[in-house]
């Protein structure tokens, strides 16, 4: 049962909640009344449903014919290839031995912080060796429009080495987030942060969660957050991968 | 899935409910993913021409959407109908479309405030054919007051924010809000009322 102390506007904040719409005070509240009134969850969820009954609501529109064939033709040849296209630069592999001169490149580092980070570089190699390496370019937005990077992922060795430049280095306490958010999901993966140094670089290794399969279409998102705070995206978004 | 379980297929496809075409689907048969295409393909492209207004990107997303169900295991059924999750992977990807055209994607807002619930799910019109649905849905939405209906469907349709529609309507946010929420209460309402 709903509990009589609920506020007088409960109604409206849960289907503000439905609608995404509610402030972050009023959020909060929200959140209280949830963990407070599990009975109001199925009412979350029966607003959400509504929600997306909206579009029966639609004018009947038949998709063109070609469509449907199109598609389950698609379907049935990716079965014969189950693995995805990825969007890779795959010449980063055909470099051969000057593979570690080309990543020093890539990485926008001096000699010295090369060999301060041959650890690191050494993976970077060690990963762009692997057959099945992908690479992943990333740029910035909004204010950090100016920065770029790239991703290099290693899925046998469950391992993601970043390298951006010109990311401004974060304030004391903050630092930088990647997130993955496969399509159809709401629940960005969360793959670990990192630092940049004063002239705005990293290099930089993460570790792939187990279950956090990367696919040709997931979008990669760094966002600013604060170092200590829980793995939910809040901060402002810095770097995006580029489509 | 249950291996020792096995299911005889008396109902042909067309007949078989979202569930048992969505194991048939996840069991690698491809029909099942044809027969989920002539379910929903309309109102899954209909929402994307909708938000789009373009009917080469409706085509776009409808193809991505069902192979992203072919694909991937992006779909819960414990977490609400399949229905639900196709209108929402259809909106969430138009809209982002339809932003990457002008500005920059707000990714955050749309992270922050998503249910993560495991509770019942209750879609009032589960039950009912397609065509009712739509039926129902129509007549529903006629019973709205105009000024409602106008603000849910912009905030559903065009994603725009609270405060961008506060702004292209020239009315006070809170009234928008107010009118907003109004609205999605009365049509589960309504809806509950259609078929009670």
């Amino acid at each position: 049962m709903i509990r009589p102390s609920l506020p007088e506007d409960w109604e409206e904040l849960i289907a503000g909640y439905a609608l995404s719409d509610l402030s972050p005070e009023e959020a909060k509240l929200v959140e209280q009344l949830l963990d407070e009134n599990p009975a109001l969850v199925d009412e979350v969820n029966q607003l959400q449903e509504v929600l997306a009954l909206l579009p029966y609501g639609l004018p009947r529109q038949e998709p063109p014919t070609h469509l449907r064939s199109a598609i389950l033709k698609v379907a049935q040849e990716g079965d014969r290839t189950p693995k995805p296209r990825r969007r890779t630069h795959r010449i980063w592999l055909e470099l051969g031995g000057a593979v570690a001169v080309f990543v020093a490149i890539a990485l926008g580092l001096d000699n010295y912080r090369l060999r301060r980070d041959l650890e690191s570089a050494d993976a970077v190699i060690q990963a762009l060796r692997q057959p099945e390496t992908e690479v992943y370019a990333l740029e910035g937005t909004g204010e950090t429009t100016a920065a770029s990077g790239r991703l290099v992922v290693n899925p046998n060795q469950d391992q993601i080495l970043v390298t951006v430049q010109s990311l401004p280095e974060p304030a004391a306490g903050q630092a930088y987030r990647l997130w993955g958010l496969t399509p159809g999901s709401t629940t960005p993966i969360y793959y670990g942060q990192f630092g940049t140094t004063a002239q705005g670089e990293t290099l930089a290794q993460l570790s792939i969660p187990r279950d956090a399969i990367l696919t040709e279409e997931i979008q990669l998102l760094i966002t600013l957050e604060s170092s200590t705070a829980p793995p939910i995206p809040e901060g402002p978004l810095v770097m995006q991968s580029s489509l | 899935m249950h291996p020792d379980s096995p299911k005889p297929e008396p109902l042909p496809l067309s007949a078989q409910t979202d569930a048992d075409l969505f194991v048939a689907l996840k069991a690698g048969r491809v029909e099942a993913l044809g027969a989920l295409y002539d379910r929903y393909s309309n109102l899954v492209y209909g929402l994307a021409l909708r938000v789009l207004s373009n009917s080469e990107e409706a085509e776009d997303v409808t193809q991505e959407i069902f192979l992203a169900l072919w694909h991937k295991d992006a779909y819960n059924p414990t977490r609400g109908s399949l229905s639900s999750f196709l209108v929402t992977m259809t909106r969430s990807r138009s809209i982002d479309r339809l932003r990457s055209r002008n500005t920059k994607l707000k990714f955050l807002q749309r992270w922050k405030r998503i249910g993560t619930t495991e509770g019942a799910v209750a879609n009032p019109l589960e039950q009912v054919s397609i065509d009712e649905r739509s039926q129902f849905l129509r007549e529903a939405l006629a019973r709205l007051p105009d000024l409602e209906r106008q603000v849910l469907e912009i905030a559903y349709y065009e994603g725009l924010s609270q405060s961008e529609i506060a702004k292209r309507l020239n009315t006070p946010l809170g009234t928008v809000k107010t009118r907003t929420r109004q609205g999605l209460l009365k049509l589960r309402q309504h809806l509950q009322d259609f078929i009670q």
